[in-house]
């Protein structure tokens, strides 16, 4: 942090000694358009809108991956997916917003949709290996002193629970981090406007002040999900 | 009663694909009750018998008896407690000794209070498995299984990565329990003292694969102490080293 607040000091003091010029923003802007975006309202509106979109799309995406997740690691007709899956996976999930503008047309739903991909990528793959990766001897000592095939199943579900929720984090992150390319389509409001913003409107202290707001968006998003994570999983 | 009769087992190396027997046909009978430990080189297919015994394996040909039934799966009547005591780090202390009474329906608080209790355990029950020692996690171990009161108990060197004093405990904890349940008891073990401590008969194996090369029954009485029966530790070591 404070490595951060000399750059931007130092920033601050070269910028004032050799003006860069229109297209280079000073520290001192950039908070002067925050400042200015926060009493109008209008930057709380955009993180919301980008939050919202998040929350739908990573939720729908951590959801389906889970469930898709724990069929490819049960095995038999779970097996179903392997071949989809691992040819979906190495595919950007931007290359489908030629896809999604076809099937959900110019819209919300068609960013959710891009921002789902990105999350059900990342979330499908850890929660299978999760599951893979739970001890055998567990699994066996649990067999061992008289517990039912529910029971084993509660085992693995228990054990694999913080892989999982790994995964679910680094989803969300996944969603942060295609954001502004989905809103780059069609949105009019969210965090991505913004940063298109310091283009259109010739204001690049405004891009500065989105790439910010995503930033601290998905570093809160990471913090809440690790708290929970953490609550749910004191004992590991 | 346990009989083993002409059991083999190979493994197959992932490595080099090599056909690896650990066990060749493999003789041994247990008596119901008995405190059997087997001695042994490391590799040479102790855990193998044990995890047949337990029903985590099955041999490629032979016959593994329990009570005049072949041994076909895992049961809560043959406990296999191992070096590694595969707690459940999401659950207490005591509610991994409650877990098999639980998962077989009968759940008893005062059972697992009394196993706390009686394996120094009193106070660290609602402690998660990471924040006990390796010793008590050992007595953790050995509370589960004995809670669903096992016929037989698998031990595979089950006091190997404890120190001193903490085997030394475990050694006794074991005994006194061993001698109130009336299991049927088979250890295996790198330690001759630990056997003839522990043990009403002793069996030396050779290295893989596994087939018993000597026998002695340890007739003295218990408690014993440790580095008693001089002569009988040199016969065993006359046998385990050639």
């Amino acid at each position: 942090m404070r490595l951060l607040l000399l750059l931007l000091a130092l920033w601050e003091v070269a910028g004032r000694v050799w003006p860069p010029g229109p297209l280079v923003p000073l520290p001192s802007a950039i908070v002067l358009d925050a400042a200015s975006l926060l009493a109008s309202g209008e930057l709380f509106v955009h993180v919301l809108r980008s939050a919202v979109r998040v929350a739908l799309g990573g939720g729908v995406g951590a959801g389906v991956g889970v469930l898709v997740g724990v069929a490819l690691a049960a095995g038999g007709p779970g097996r179903l997916f392997d071949v989809p899956v691992a040819l979906a996976r190495p595919i950007p999930s931007l290359a489908w917003i030629p896809l999604t503008l076809l099937w959900f047309g110019v819209g919300e739903g068609q960013q959710i949709a891009i921002l789902a991909l990105a999350t059900f990528g990342v979330v499908v793959a850890g929660t299978r290996d999760a599951i893979g990766a739970v001890p055998t001897a567990w699994l066996q000592a649990a067999e061992n002193l008289g517990a039912s095939r529910g029971a084993r199943l509660g085992v693995r579900a228990q054990a694999a629970l913080p892989g999982v929720l790994a995964s679910v984090a680094e989803g969300f992150a996944a969603a942060w981090f295609v954001l502004v390319a989905a809103e780059f389509v069609s949105a009019t409001e969210g965090l991505g406007v913004l940063v298109l913003a310091g283009r259109d409107l010739i204001l690049p202290a405004r891009t500065f002040v989105g790439a910010a707001g995503l930033a601290a968006s998905a570093g809160l998003t990471a913090w809440a999900l690790r708290a929970l994570r953490g609550r749910l999983t004191r004992w590991a | 009663m346990i009989r083993v009769r002409g059991v083999s087992r190979t493994f197959v190396e992932a490595r080099t694909s090599a056909r690896v027997p650990a066990l060749d046909g493999f003789e041994l009978e247990v008596s119901r009750g008995e405190f059997l430990a087997i001695l042994g080189p490391s590799g040479c297919g102790k855990s193998t018998l044990l995890r047949l015994l337990a029903g985590f394996d099955r041999a490629d040909a032979g016959l593994v008896e329990v009570d005049g039934a072949p041994v076909t799966a895992i049961s809560p009547r043959r406990l296999l407690v191992s070096q590694d005591p595969a707690l459940f780090p999401w659950l207490t202390a005591a509610e991994n000794i409650g877990f098999g009474l639980r998962a077989q329906g009968r759940a008893d608080p005062a059972r697992v209070e009394a196993l706390l209790v009686e394996f120094g355990l009193a106070g660290a029950g609602g402690r998660y498995p990471r924040e006990l020692s390796g010793g008590m996690r050992q007595r953790v171990a050995l509370a589960r299984a004995l809670a669903v009161r096992p016929d037989v108990l698998l031990l595979d060197e089950p006091f190997g990565a404890l120190d001193a004093l903490s085997r030394e405990s475990m050694q006794a904890l074991l005994e006194a329990t061993w001698l109130a349940s009336g299991a049927t008891v088979v250890l295996v073990t790198h330690s001759v003292d630990e056997a003839l401590r522990l043990a009403d008969r002793v069996v030396v194996v050779s290295p893989r694969p596994a087939r018993v090369v000597g026998s002695v029954v340890v007739e003295s009485a218990r408690p014993r102490r440790a580095g008693s029966h001089p002569e009988l530790r040199e016969r065993l070591m006359g046998w385990a080293v050639p």
